[in-house]
């Protein structure tokens, strides 16, 4: 069951305050974090809960290594743009 | 009599932001645009912000004049005190000289308004009316309200939605400064738009807060966005910070032997250390040791490599050089996750890298212990964050009563915690537990990192 560990709550550094699993499990345009591993695997059988609940793709998408800011940027602005475009 | 504080006069604050890119021994690589792979012009950045920002980020200038206007503004809080951290080290009994530079007690509570004043300053210049940014735990979005104040600069803060029904205070604090601070996701922007309708309940994520704000940026011509962290002109902005701490220290006829800092995006620590750094890159203080501190749970610099990486899934994608482990970790079945890169300041990777800084984690109940001591001794209740290298501080301090060395440390102490009490709360009712990281993954995932010719 995905929510099963909904409730559960921790400290995330990124955000700064408290978040509760459901957060980590959403986090990543409603996938989980890629953090979620290191947060989370002393506390609940992390890995189990991603594998019963995502297929592979999945994973690899999860864990696809995250963008440098200024890239991430770039591709914001270019998307953005396009928005811009289609609106207008 | 013992002096505690030391304080500079205004008249004696820098009037020079330091850039280390000047006295790199190697420089920084350069960042490659996704789409072209080409190194990033100017003008691929001048939709989001200021080109004087912009040519700070790439600038290769030793100092960097800081405009009288924001001299002015900067006066309105610093010269930031130096201080003697006597009653800590007499609870340590140690033969260690603890300072620490606090930069707690400016309007805002953090160092964050020294760049968030400098951005809005620049932007204003080049004719700007709004700003937008994203917020996490509303640090940065309170100090880019109060800038927009200062410089008549309309400020409209994305605060991730978790964090916004968490913390009410700062949202209020923003307003206070007229900032306007919604939550993320928002029905104002086609990024917030759609996560609403795929999930109204949505908590929200830094990642979609950026979004919005640069969706937002990006869509009106008066507007610019704005950031607090990571980037080259943010750190530079924070180096008035080391500058007055040097002046400080020669009042104290001191010179540190340690200085510790916490590392997120960081921009506090790298605003303490650049300045001192140097004097260990030009030889004059080869023994200067400089600690970048960071949470057990998320140990990004301390754990991770230096490599070209590549951020899309078939590896076609070149990107900065940044700690990481590598494209090929794809954990089957998943182990180790969230090792890797996650927002660490380029400047930073590099001097890791370089050998210049070392890195250490601390886990969190210690780290929780060290804010505690530091409150009961020296009375100021540190941020969790600027708690860890306070653990740190006092792990080198402990090592000086075994040695019998008087050696000096220098904290760089980023601000204060009064919004994060919560944290504190959990740590007196025992409910914080540590998590170390286990090491034969590190190495495990470390293994797989593709080698790139570079």
């Amino acid at each position: 069951m995905i929510e099963q560990y909904d409730d559960r709550i921790i400290r995330c550094p990124r955000v700064g305050g408290d978040v509760n699993f459901l957060y980590c499990r959403s986090e990543n345009n409603m996938f989980p974090c890629g953090w979620i591993v290191g947060c989370w695997q002393n506390r609940i059988d992390i890995n189990k809960f991603l594998e019963g609940n995502y297929s592979n793709e999945e994973l690899a998408r999860i864990f696809a290594l995250p963008r440098p800011k200024v890239e991430g940027l770039l591709k914001m602005i270019d998307k953005a743009k396009e928005r811009k475009k289609k609106e207008s | 009599m013992k002096r505690a504080m030391f304080f500079l006069d205004q008249k004696d604050m820098p009037t020079h932001w330091y850039n280390i890119q000047a006295d790199l021994p190697e420089p920084l690589p350069p960042v490659l645009h996704p789409g072209t792979g080409q190194p990033v012009t100017p003008d691929d950045l001048a939709p989001l912000f200021p080109m004087e920002l912009i040519m700070q980020e790439v600038s290769t200038e030793r100092w960097i004049e800081i405009p009288e206007e924001l001299q002015d503004v900067y006066r309105t809080w610093r010269p930031t005190v130096l201080h003697r951290a006597y009653r800590l080290e007499k609870a340590l009994d140690t033969p260690a000289k603890i300072f620490y530079k606090y930069e707690g007690t400016n309007q805002a509570g953090s160092h964050k308004p020294n760049t968030a004043t400098a951005q809005c300053y620049y932007n204003m210049k080049e004719g700007i009316k709004r700003l937008t940014t994203e917020t996490g735990a509303g640090q940065w979005g309170s100090a880019l309200s109060m800038a927009g104040a200062f410089f008549d600069v309309e400020i409209k803060v994305y605060m991730v939605r978790i964090s916004y029904d968490q913390k009410p205070y700062r949202r209020i604090a923003m307003e206070v400064w007229g900032g306007k601070c919604i939550p993320s996701p928002s029905t104002e922007t086609q990024a917030g738009r759609d996560m609403l309708e795929k999930w109204p309940d949505c908590p929200g994520s830094l990642g979609l807060a950026i979004s919005e704000a640069v969706e937002e940026c990006v869509s009106r011509d008066d507007t610019h966005y704005t950031l607090g962290s990571v980037l080259n002109h943010v750190l530079l902005h924070q180096t008035i910070i080391g500058e007055e701490t040097r002046k400080q220290m020669e009042m104290a006829d001191a010179y540190p032997d340690i200085i510790v800092g916490n590392i997120g995006g960081g921009s506090n620590f790298a605003g303490q250390f650049l300045p001192w750094i140097r004097d260990k890159i030009s030889g004059e203080k080869p023994d200067l040791r400089v600690i970048c501190v960071e949470p057990e749970s998320c140990p990004t610099v301390t754990r991770g490599l230096y490599a070209y990486d590549f951020g899309d899934a078939v590896g076609l994608t070149p990107l900065l050089k940044m700690h990481t482990l590598g494209h090929g970790f794809i954990p089957p079945p998943v182990h180790a996750g969230g090792l890797r890169y996650h927002g660490m300041a380029p400047i930073i990777c590099h001097l890791r890298e370089l050998g210049l800084v070392e890195a250490v984690a601390t886990p969190q109940v210690p780290t929780f212990e060290a804010g505690v001591q530091f409150a009961r001794t020296e009375g100021i209740i540190t941020g969790p964050e600027p708690c860890h290298n306070v653990r740190v501080a006092i792990d080198e301090a402990l090592k000086c009563k075994e040695s019998g060395e008087a050696k000096t440390i220098l904290i760089a102490h980023s601000g204060h915690g009064h919004f994060d009490l919560a944290a504190y709360d959990k740590y007196l009712s025992g409910e914080l537990v540590n998590y170390p990281y286990p090491e034969e993954e590190v190495k495990k995932a470390q293994a797989e990192l593709p080698k790139i010719p570079v």
